[in-house]
């Protein structure tokens, strides 16, 4: 082996493999009897940590005992404990908790938490106040977070307060780079509900092509009658996507001005287009359009003939009356899927 | 002559004395990746109520893609498992690939099924379906009946049926947690370019299973799924865990992935002729992504668990691996254009020579080492600190490296939060080396024999039941 030192190499190799191995074998018993001791040291604080929240949260402390037995319990316990409790009460009693995170400085610290250089204990700290829904709007500058989950996590915690102003300082994120900030954002909207209508049509008048995309989503899921005329007017937007969607929310409203709509889009050149039009009326059962409707049981996309055929069926007897014609159309796909459409059981349109 | 050959050993030992060193050091960065993974998933996770975000009505549908064959026994359960997964837009589909016992007959009788005429469009090849029925207890499911015709073949006949944006194949006799779903679609809702996401897949033999619920996770007894149960967490805690950071992962188990179903769609959903056709779906995929300039990064997601039952006999154990290391080569072998092609980028650049040279051909040279090593001690041409130090790069870095992992698990998930098996873990670990792993290399050897013989067929497979000791024969027709 020439002069390759092999013994020596081989009793670094061995010393290094070894010490290594014996490193992790000692660190996992460590952490293994580590926890497992810390569990039952931490058995009787959290025993004697409950008995303190439920008094106090019920009013039952009024020597201030209860309270200093939960100021004497480690923070991360403290912090637990409420956001567990938190989570499964509303009302008053959720505002107790709240109280109680403020009487024992947990808020102080999660807000100091606000301030901190690394993201994670701001994403923390955001968290636990959200939980605890402890008065303030710490959520309005956590929304220009630098840090895409920290800005995500603000607009899900603005979510909690269903006030126009919240809707407003929440709709500038629909155009955020961070797709998980954009889907919070939708999702805070919907969870404000009809309090982020009127500033959600006021930003659909005013945008087009890809940027009206994620409000329009979010309309959809709302689905209120002041949303109905930037619709229509998204309804000519040159990009198909957004025609889709507004079409949709106007299947989603409904209404004499979306039918007409609805009704014009059938003539729209995109396939999808057609599609969530055809679907729109079946789901707003609009029976006038059905013979608009039925004609597009001979469209050349397939998801056309098929939501068409579906739609008559949701428009009651006017639409099953064309479905029957349809069977001895001239054109075999419409007749096909006429057959197929009136042999479904009833309730399968449901989904439409 | 014989000095001839002694020197010639001497070389080819000192190469595979290189060639595992390579490897070790390729597993010590993608240990390296996955821990600084592992950290960024824990910040952003920790104390993350999944409740509110991730069950939103906002959230994409997932279709989850269950197909079935000869599963009587144990349909029932599984499928309401499935249908009680804590997802708020889920929709399931049941592919009942022309089975002979009578499934059919148990989904009818508990699911209120109503037949309906099969609409949808056969954008993908698969074999006809007869009759999709309807469950009038449970809106969000759907049953396709249909003609056999293997795995692929159902998953294919399921995605034309599918509306989900996400699909999410599974199989059968796989337990997933209840809220997997919602950890799993993390990725798509953090990214825009996520073409599909995997989660974790470990061993349930042996823990405590309840009601179709993994309720307290035991490393088992027995020799043969205790060594599963520390491959599976290589391959999935540092193996996977490390490519996200590097771009390289291939694989995403079909027992438990996400997909973007318009990317399945496009790219003609499963492959028929492969028996690796998880791994052809995902590198086709990825490939078809960086040709249309479309979606293709694979996410590989830590904590969403589905548990699975491993083989516990080494016949079988064997079949599956030969199975896997021939669907690997024929896999590679179907995308070998990409290897080295810098229009692929990290796929063709890393992970594609990774899979060649590391996942194929490690059973290879580590064969030709144990023989070479053999003769070159019997002709005394090296000496047995030669051959002790082999065998320690060989496997001693593997058995650290390992351990790291356990490391890693215990800090992170924590799941067999024992400490006997804590320590039953770190036997496996180090006894894996002396027997098992030479066996692992039989069968992977046999693979790669019996693909270049051109046997592409999958074997049968054989479990014991999360619960009982009952044999349960699973499948022998189509490709199950």
């Amino acid at each position: 082996m020439g002069d390759i030192p092999l013994d020596l190499i081989l009793k670094v190799t061995l010393i290094v493999f070894g010490a290594s191995f014996g490193a992790c074998v000692l660190f996992l018993l460590a952490h293994a009897y580590w926890r497992a001791a810390l569990q039952q040291r931490n058995e009787s604080i959290l025993r004697r940590s409950r008995i303190a929240l439920s008094a106090i949260v019920t009013g039952g402390d009024a020597e201030g005992h209860f309270l200093r037995v939960l100021r004497s319990a480690p923070g991360s316990m403290q912090s637990r404990m409420l956001v567990d409790l938190a989570g499964s009460l509303t009302g008053d009693a959720r505002a107790n908790v709240a109280r109680v995170a403020t009487l024992i400085g947990l808020d102080k610290r999660a807000r100091k938490g606000l301030a901190s250089r690394r993201w994670s204990r701001r994403l923390h700290a955001a968290r636990q106040l959200q939980e605890l829904q402890v008065e303030g709007n710490d959520f309005l500058m956590l929304l220009r977070d630098p840090n895409p989950a920290v800005r995500a996590q603000a607009a899900e915690w603005a979510g909690q307060y269903p006030h126009p102003d919240v809707a407003a300082a929440l709709l500038p994120l629909l155009d955020d780079d961070s797709t998980l900030s954009r889907y919070a954002v939708q999702d805070a909207l919907l969870r404000i509900g009809r309090a982020s209508v009127e500033p959600l049509a006021a930003t659909l008048r005013e945008r087009n092509g890809a940027r009206a995309l994620p409000a329009l989503r979010v309309g959809i899921a709302i689905a209120q009658p002041s949303l109905v005329e930037p619709a229509v007017r998204l309804c000519n937007d040159p990009m198909p996507a957004v025609r889709v969607l507004a079409v949709q929310l106007l299947g989603a409203v409904g209404g004499p001005n979306a039918a007409d709509a609805l009704a014009a889009a059938l003539r729209d050149d995109a396939a999808e287009v057609r599609t969530a039009a055809v679907r729109g009326l079946g789901r707003i059962a609009h029976w006038p359009s059905a013979p608009a409707v039925a004609e597009l049981l001979r469209d050349s996309s397939w998801d056309v003939r098929h939501n068409a055929g579906l739609a008559l069926r949701r428009m009651g007897a006017p639409g099953r009356l064309l479905l029957l014609r349809m069977r001895e159309d001239t054109d075999a796909f419409a007749a096909d899927m006429a057959r197929q459409v009136l042999e479904l059981p009833r309730g399968a349109e449901a989904g439409l | 002559m014989i000095a001839f050959i002694s020197f010639a050993l001497v070389r080819l030992e000192w190469a595979i004395f290189a060639y595992f060193l390579f490897v070790n050091g390729i597993y010590l960065v993608l240990l390296v990746s996955a821990s600084l993974e592992m950290r960024m998933h824990r910040l952003l996770s920790a104390g993350e109520d999944r409740t509110r975000l991730l069950g939103s009505a906002m959230s994409p549908v997932i279709t989850l893609l269950a197909p079935a064959y000869n599963e009587e026994a144990t349909i029932e359960q599984s499928l309401r498992a499935l249908l009680s997964l804590h997802y708020p837009n889920l929709e399931v589909v049941v592919v009942n690939d022309g089975s002979r016992d009578s499934t059919m007959d148990v989904l009818r009788q508990h699911f209120g099924l109503v037949a309906v005429h099969p609409i949808y469009q056969k954008l993908i090849p698969s074999q006809p379906i007869h009759t999709l029925y309807y469950s009038s207890t449970c809106p969000n499911l759907v049953v396709a009946d249909k003609v056999n015709g293997g795995k692929a073949d159902a998953l294919n006949a399921g995605l034309n049926i599918a509306t989900g944006q996400l699909v999410c194949a599974i199989d059968a006799d796989t337990l997933i947690e209840p809220d997997a779903l919602q950890r799993m679609v993390r990725p798509f809702l953090m990214r825009d370019d996520v073409l599909a996401a995997g989660g974790t897949i470990r061993i349930a033999n042996g823990s405590d299973v309840r009601g179709g619920v993994v309720v307290q996770a035991r490393v088992p007894r027995r020799a043969i799924a205790g060594f599963q149960v520390v491959e599976y967490l290589r391959a999935f805690l540092f193996g996977r865990l490390g490519w996200n950071r590097l771009g390289g992962n291939l694989i995403i188990s079909g027992a438990f992935g996400l997909f973007q179903r318009d990317a399945v769609m496009a790219a003609g959903g499963y492959l028929h002729e492969t028996v690796g056709e998880d791994m052809e779906l995902v590198l086709r995929l990825r490939r078809r992504g960086y040709e249309t300039g479309g979606l293709h990064r694979i996410a590989f997601v830590p904590d969403p668990v589905a548990w699975t039952e491993a083989p516990e006999t080494l016949r079988v154990l064997g079949r599956q691996r030969d199975r896997w290391h021939r669907g690997l080569a024929d896999v590679l072998w179907r995308h070998r254009d990409t290897i080295f092609n810098p229009r692929y980028r990290a796929l063709g650049l890393v992970a594609m020579p990774y899979f060649v040279l590391v996942e194929l051909l490690a059973p290879v040279v580590e064969a030709v080492g144990f023989i070479a090593t053999f003769l070159a001690l019997a002709m005394g041409a090296i000496d047995w600190h030669f051959a002790l130090l082999l065998f320690l790069a060989a496997y001693g870095l593997g058995a650290v490296l390992t351990a790291a992992t356990l490391v890693l698990e215990a800090v992170s998930f924590n799941r067999y939060s024992r400490p006997i098996d804590q320590l039953r873990l770190l036997g496996w670990t180090l006894v894996e080396n002396l027997g098992y792993r030479q066996l692992t290399v039989l069968w992977r050897l046999q693979g790669l024999w019996k693909y270049l013989r051109g046997r592409r067929d999958w074997g049968a497979m054989e479990r014991r039941g999360f619960q009982t000791a009952a044999t349960k024969p699973n499948s022998s027709e189509g490709d199950r």
